[in-house]
């Protein structure tokens, strides 16, 4: 994220100004909408949830105390929110998922030059995919979206030791089960998605 | 796994930044297994980064839904009650009245209640022969003359049916409650005397 939105435009936002609105919104929507993209991995629901992110954000801008940045404010609300509908989902992916994305525009795959780089990802993302909500949220804002550590305790309401130890434990998780799916695959002569070489 | 696998492995899981100590890394260079790891590990730290931007189109559509919402500047105003002066003398007087009529109903201290009471709610007009706890005179209270006596009984609560009872068992045959022998003849028939009738 950039050095961030003036709280100043925060206020004049709050107090109903069209253009502080317009301006805290062009500012942010592309951080608020790369951090839903990369938690949901769909085009839809990211847009689903940005959209949501900024009425949740508006309505309680008033109250909102200036301090720490606003982006960390929109990420807070946008991670809450799609940690709601993962669990409303089920929480982990079967093993068929994994060889069979649901989340099946998966844009990121496509800045990837090499076709192994492409193969390593995929098989990434579907044990991330497999993470218990909270964890995969810090996964994601850590190495995805490159929040600091304090921020993201703060929008996972988790201190920043316990954080640390999320992250450790999950990126060896991560790396093992990533080894493990490529294995397999090579064994079955398959993409991860599921496709035949 | 040989040892130096499990090196690498440990040193990943250990560092921050993915790097590995010069020793570990030329094995990692020359072995399958590690480069992989190595690589696996490299993607986690960066690979997640990478994600395809909106796009303009997708950003203006966006933009526009979010900002063509109503203001929510006039609802987010902290909820807090302001009452004007007159709001809350009026609201200081609904208060003050409402204590005032809790005070007034407040329970009082009930008094035992007497015998004669519970007669004269029950059987209605003879509050004055329960008060007096004289006997009615006959020609005022008509039918109700023997209730006004057993009232009177108890105008003194208890005592006086007490008194009674005791005198009755003192002297049955003064107090005309338990029956005096009846003179010959005045029986009535003996099963004999019934018996021979019907024969």
């Amino acid at each position: 994220m950039g050095d961030g939105v003036a709280w100043e435009t925060v206020k004049r936002a709050a107090g109903g100004e069209p253009a502080a609105r317009r301006e805290l919104v062009e500012a942010t929507l592309d951080n608020v909408w790369a951090l839903a993209m990369r938690m949901t991995r769909s085009r839809d629901t990211a847009g689903d949830v940005v959209q949501e992110t900024y009425a949740r954000a508006f309505e309680n801008l008033a109250d909102l105390e200036p301090n720490g940045r606003f982006e960390g404010y929109l990420a807070r609300i946008a991670t809450n929110l799609v940690l709601e509908r993962w669990r409303r989902q089920r929480p982990t992916l079967s093993t068929a998922d994994l060889t069979a994305s649901d989340e099946a525009d998966e844009p990121w795959l496509a800045l990837a030059h090499e076709e192994e780089d492409r193969r390593r990802l995929s098989a990434i993302w579907a044990v991330v995919g497999r993470l218990e909500p909270r964890v995969r949220a810090a996964m994601l804002l850590h190495y995805a979206q490159g929040e600091p550590y304090e921020s993201i305790g703060r929008i996972l309401n988790v201190p920043v030791g316990t954080l640390k130890t999320w992250l450790y434990r999950a990126r060896g998780e991560v790396r093992r089960g990533a080894e493990a799916l490529l294995r397999r695959q090579a064994a079955l002569g398959r993409t991860p998605t599921g496709d035949a070489p | 796994m040989n040892e130096p696998c499990k090196q690498v492995e440990e040193a990943l899981d250990q560092a921050a930044d993915g790097g590995l100590p010069g020793d570990l890394a030329a094995h990692a260079a020359a072995c399958d297994l590690c480069r992989e790891r190595v690589a696996i590990d490299r993607a986690i730290r960066e690979g997640l980064r990478a994600v395809a931007g909106p796009g303009a189109a997708t950003h203006r559509a966006l933009a526009a839904q979010i900002l063509s919402a109503p203001a929510p500047a006039a609802h987010a105003q902290p909820r807090v009650i302001r009452l004007s002066w007159a709001s809350a003398a009026a609201v200081a007087a609904a208060v003050a009245a409402v204590l005032i009529a809790l005070v007034a109903v407040k329970p009082q201290p009930r008094e035992p209640i007497r015998p004669t009471a519970l007669f004269a709610d029950l059987l209605g007009p003879l509050p004055e022969m329960a008060k007096s706890g004289k006997p009615a005179d006959a020609q005022e209270t008509g039918a109700a003359a023997p209730l006004a006596s057993v009232l009177a009984l108890f105008s003194n609560g208890w005592e006086g049916p007490i008194a009674l009872g005791r005198a009755a068992l003192e002297a049955p045959l003064a107090t005309g409650l338990v029956g005096e022998p009846k003179p010959a003849g005045t029986d009535s028939p003996s099963r004999d005397q019934e018996r021979s009738r019907g024969q």
